[in-house]
């Protein structure tokens, strides 16, 4: 009975002493450096990572954008970030990471170089939004933005604004990313976030004012600390990992309302109402039903959209009779037709320019495998180049 | 084993729910998905279906005799192949347990860990374990009985948070050439093969009413949660699901409600980390209980218990970091010894059982 007790008392004692000499290993929460963007430039002889980081400290005071930034340079990306540790002897924690940019640079190349160590490692999570910089990634996660103290979450807040929404933005995740250049149809798209000045100079903690212009390449100090605000409406297109051209915000706009619904969504057209005045109009999609098929017939594809908007007008930059305000938005034959062909013309558009740069956008091929799969070995070669589209597009009143 | 009765057949039921999915959730989702892609599920549904197989010739041999495994077996093999046949069990549940536990310790690692931690951060595993081994099968059914609620609480979470962020039509398509299904079910045996453990836990049966309806439904129920958990995460991950290894703390953490809460499916996976630390324990505890008979030690017996808990931490702390070279070690030189021991042996055991019955009784009549 004594030999037992004394058994416990030193198995006891040797859990009491891990724990109150080294927290079982625990990292304590101080030495760590909680990044929470990262952006990838390609330099000459490697990479160049950017961290912002939040340093976990007690204090009052908030952090700029550009004084929570660290580089490090290395051959391959998971040198760079290891270096990151060892310049500052933290321990560089990425499982906060939601936020990863790629600098312009890194697009000369295969993006799956770069992309594939986020799917690789374990430290860092694939649910992190992946997106592109117009410039370098540097640049922009050194930018200062008036909504938020830190540039990467007043990005973030872009890309997460209306998640399940169709939107201009087309938000994708490494997860997301990766699924695609790995599946059949060996595409994919990722938003390109642009910086847009401000009139606002300094104070961060205004709101976002007047828009100006589009940034040009950066370069004296005072460009530098003009505050920016950021457009994420332009998508890039992949093919097997190279980025292959552009998609602009109507084309996202319709082609994501295929893969989520659509709430609130806006799109501008020229109208003509009863009383004859004319301009141009800001139409609501209050409502999106949407399918799309891979169908065979006589012996070829073609890949059939449906898509079914519950539209109003919004706002039209001429006055109008309040018989025409009176009736919620309401939109007349002439202009529903007009709706119709528009974004019809814009889906058709986006087909045709991603077929022809043989990104897979709406990933035919990918259904050609799994609705088709007895076709597959006959017609996956070629298939996108051969491949029709049929969109039909319904536009009807909401009201 | 012995004659003291500890297990009501609810008590084996709910160890049949958990016990025998929970082992399935970490490494094999990834590994079968990379084996059959997104015939994953159907290789899985052909082990599910032979370890029913197993399961149900097991519950014939158990219900059909009132003496334990041991004697039984000693009755038709007689004694020294029955000592031997027992001595190759606890080897083989002290293999069984060693991938199990390994995923358990990566898991742990990850989800906690930001660098390497030392074996030390999972030695309160191996006092737990020590501790269920000696007390034996007592402690350990009614310990299941609160597991299988938190077994339930787990799987809430998880699947709760997982299941809308698949995308199912990449199950598609169905018609699979059958050598994918072939290589996936080859692939996944070390994760299968359990049914064995009802054999030995049969001596603790308290009763036998309505044991193979309710072990068959108990069965059903455990392997439509891992078929269930292998579709929603292959909807998740799709051509990357063979690099997503431990798949209850990857899964769930798409869910949009993740972003203003933080990682609660965390807490989901502590909850299946707990279960799963059971279910390797009955391993040992098993391994325990046939050492003590072959043996004669006494059921309380202290050494046999650290004994074998301390094998099995020597060989996590040699291996510790080298968890996809031992799956591919223990697939190469111990997957046909797994058939023998958790297939060949079981069938072979039960036959003999029936053919010894059928025999006896003819004896009787003769006379």
């Amino acid at each position: 009975m004594f030999r037992r007790a004394k058994f416990y008392l030193i198995i006891f004692a040797i859990v009491l002493v891990n724990f109150l000499t080294l927290d079982f290993l625990l990292i304590d929460v101080e030495k760590t450096a909680l990044i929470v963007a990262i952006g990838i430039d390609k330099v000459e002889d490697g990479y160049e990572v950017t961290a912002q980081i939040a340093v976990p400290e007690a204090t009052n005071q908030s952090t700029k954008s550009n004084e929570s930034v660290i580089y490090a340079k290395g051959d391959t990306l998971y040198d760079a970030v290891s270096e990151i540790g060892n310049r500052t002897g933290w321990y560089p924690k990425l499982s906060f990471c939601n936020l990863i940019i790629l600098g312009n640079s890194v697009f000369e190349e295969n993006v799956m170089g770069v992309v594939d160590f986020f799917v690789r490692s374990y430290k860092v999570e694939d649910s992190s939004i992946l997106c592109a910089s117009e410039k370098s990634a540097k640049e922009l996660l050194m930018s200062i933005s008036p909504l938020d103290n830190i540039s990467s979450f007043a990005l973030s807040k872009i890309f997460v604004r209306d998640h399940n929404n169709a939107s201009a933005i087309l938000t994708t995740t490494v997860r997301d990313f990766s699924i695609l250049y790995y599946s059949k149809s060996k595409s994919g798209l990722m938003p390109q976030v642009k910086m847009i000045k401000t009139e606002d100079k300094g104070d961060n903690t205004s709101s976002a004012s007047s828009l100006t212009s589009n940034s040009g390449a950066g370069g004296n100090e005072a460009e530098k600390n003009t505050p920016v605000v950021y457009d994420a409406e332009t998508s890039l297109l992949f093919y097997n990992g190279y980025k292959v051209g552009e998609l602009n915000g109507d084309e996202c706009l319709f082609y994501s309302m295929f893969e989520k619904g659509a709430n609130d969504a806006y799109f501008s057209l020229p109208v003509t109402d009863d009383d004859g005045n004319g301009g141009t109009a800001l139409l609501s999609i209050k409502k999106a039903n949407s399918s799309l098929k891979l169908v065979k017939e006589e012996g070829t594809f073609k890949l059939k959209g449906e898509l079914k908007l519950r539209i109003k007008i919004s706002d039209t930059d001429f006055p109008q009779s309040m018989k025409e305000i009176a009736t919620i938005g309401r939109l007349n034959d002439k202009n529903l037709k007009k709706a119709e062909n528009y974004v019809k013309e814009k889906l058709s558009d986006a087909f045709e320019r991603s077929k022809n740069l043989n990104c897979d956008l709406f990933e035919t091929t990918e259904m050609l495998y799994r609705y088709h799969n007895g076709d597959f070995d006959d017609y996956k070669d070629g298939f996108l180049k051969n491949l029709t589209c049929d969109f039909s597009v319904t536009c009807q009143n909401y009201i | 084993m012995t004659n003291t009765k500890r297990l009501s057949v609810r008590q084996l039921c709910f160890i049949i729910i958990t016990l025998f999915s929970v082992s399935k959730f970490y490494v094999l989702p990834a590994f079968v998905s990379g084996l059959s892609k997104e015939a994953g599920w159907m290789a899985t549904s052909v082990n599910f279906a032979l370890d029913y197989l197993i399961l149900f010739a097991c519950l014939i041999a158990v219900k059909n005799t009132d003496k334990t495994l041991y004697e039984s077996s000693t009755e038709i093999f007689g004694k020294p192949l029955t000592n031997l046949t027992f001595i190759l069990y606890a080897v083989y549940f002290i293999i069984k347990a060693f991938v199990p536990l390994l995923e358990q310790k990566n898991t742990i690692s990850l989800t906690f860990y930001d660098s390497q931690p030392t074996l030390l951060i999972f030695m309160p595993f191996f006092i737990v374990a020590f501790y269920i081994a000696k007390k034996g099968v007592n402690a350990f059914s009614r310990s299941v009985e609160i597991l299988l609620w938190v077994f339930a609480l787990a799987l809430l979470i998880i699947f709760a948070l997982s299941i809308p962020a698949g995308k199912y039509q990449a199950l598609l398509p169905f018609s699979q050439p059958p050598s994918r299904v072939f290589k996936g079910f080859y692939g996944n045996l070390i994760w299968f093969g359990d049914p064995v453990i009802v054999l030995f836990l049969g001596d603790y049966l308290t009763e036998k009413k309505k044991l193979i309806k309710k072990c068959t439904i108990s069965f059903i129920i455990s392997a439509v949660i891992t078929i269930s958990l292998i579709v929603v995460f292959y909807a998740i991950f799709d051509s990357i699901a063979e690099r997503q290894y431990y798949a209850p703390i990857k899964m769930s953490k798409y869910s949009i409600t993740l972003s203003n809460i933080g990682r609660l499916d965390y807490l989901g996976s502590i909850l299946f980390s707990l279960i799963s630390i059971y279910s390797i324990t009955l391993y040992l505890l098993l391994a325990t209980e046939i050492v003590n008979k072959v043996f004669k030690f006494y059921n309380n017996n202290f050494f046999v218990p650290l004994a074998i808990t301390t094998i099995e931490a020597l060989l996590i702390f040699f291996f510790q970091n080298e968890i996809f070279t031992s799956i591919a070690f223990v697939q190469k030189y111990f997957q046909p010894f797994f058939i023998v021991m958790a297939y060949l042996l079981p069938l072979v055991f039960t036959i003999a059982t029936v053919i010894w019955k059928n025999k006896r009784r003819q004896n009787v009549q003769a006379c």
